[in-house]
């Protein structure tokens, strides 16, 4: 009975988790389609691909196939926007972590044709190289998010748009250990099978992983104007006084004149 | 308009460069803007590309006009702050 019951509470996180990357990916979809940003596109193309992924092998019963193709071009999108939102004029590193996850996500796509086709059971192959592609793909998102974050905060900018660094760093970090229960999942039990605890605690886990992950991204990204005031009461935007040209090259043109006599 | 925060960015190590006040500095970047772009393109519309755009051809003729005399090695300080605060343009733009 109350094994039911956990069962229908982590399905329900779930389904939230489903939900709300489907709203994030509309909205990035339509943000980067208003605003001509491609990184962003592709970032929402990603999540809509994901929760495709999650709903045509959960509510189709489409198998763990299909789930990963859409898998593989969510981890692959991730890494392509963490790439041209932060690492644009870098090239080995960036192009070396997409290799990386690209090969780790073909591993994936040839171990599942394998199960599926030949039968072989290859479950722990599988969740152990799951483990550095998933770890890879978000911990780079974390990491450029983190480090960005650090170059930035003694700049007077507004404290929401940090907030939104600190919140991608974070939840990334966070949904990078979700393949992590995965090692526990026992052999031919079906994932989050009520009738076994472990099971039952493994789809738990990578519900409530997931769904935090999700709400985290939902806020960092269609953060709602009440919330940005509420960070932002104690900020005060830069205000500059308008000049006419003339007037701004004459006033450079002195503090340069000032400077200079200074140093004289 | 909330790209004016890669701006404020960009203002804060030009006017360090040049010895400048950072008001100053925010305003000869937004003239170099105008000078790219002229007034018709918002600045939220600015991409990384442009803002390469602004830093190595208008705003290099800007302090060539002001006769300032290491303006190669402002120019190349402010394309290495572009590009490490880069993300800015896509994290405030969306």
């Amino acid at each position: 009975m109350i094994n039911e019951i956990l069962f229908n509470i982590f399905a329900t996180i779930f389904v939230v988790f489903i939900m709300i990357i489907l709203i994030v990916g509309f909205f990035l979809i339509v943000r980067g389609t208003q605003t001509k940003m491609i990184n962003i596109f592709i970032t929402g193309t990603g999540f809509i691909g994901l929760a495709i992924g999650f709903i045509g092998n959960f509510v189709f019963h489409l198998g763990g196939l299909f789930q990963e193709i859409f898998v593989f071009i969510a981890f692959n999108f991730t890494v392509i926007f963490t790439n041209l939102t932060f690492y644009r004029r870098k090239k080995i590193y960036p192009s070396l972590v997409l290799a990386v996850t690209f090969t780790l996500g073909i591993i994936q796509l040839f171990l599942h044709t394998l199960n599926l086709f030949l039968g072989t059971n290859v479950y722990y192959l599988r969740v152990s190289l799951d483990l550095p592609y998933t770890l890879l793909t978000f911990n780079w998102l974390a990491w450029a998010s983190y480090q960005s974050y650090k170059r930035l905060k003694v700049y007077n900018i507004a404290p929401w748009l940090k907030l939104r660094y600190k919140l991608v760093a974070f939840f990334s970090l966070i949904i990078s250990f979700h393949s992590i229960p995965e090692f526990f999942q026992p052999k031919g039990v079906y994932w989050g099978d009520p009738e076994n605890i472990i099971s039952l605690m493994v789809f738990g886990i990578t519900a409530i992983l997931a769904a935090s992950f999700s709400i985290g991204f939902f806020i960092a990204w269609i953060m709602p104007n009440w919330l940005k005031k509420k960070i932002n009461k104690n900020y005060k935007p830069l205000e500059d006084k308008e000049y006419s040209e003339k007037e701004l090259m004459q006033l450079i043109k002195k503090e340069m004149d000032e400077e200079s006599s200074w140093n004289d | 308009m909330i790209l004016i925060e890669i701006i404020n960015i960009l203002g804060e190590t030009l006017a360090e460069k040049l010895n400048i006040s950072p008001p100053a500095a925010r305003g000869l970047i937004k003239l170099s803007i105008q000078d790219e772009f002229g007034p018709f393109k918002p600045i939220s519309q600015l991409s990384y590309e442009d803002f390469k755009l602004i830093i190595t051809q208008s705003l290099n003729e800007r302090l060539v006009n002001l006769d300032v005399e290491n303006f190669k090695i402002i120019i190349n300080k402010m394309l290495e702050e572009l590009k490490r605060n880069q993300s800015v343009i896509t994290i405030a733009g969306v």
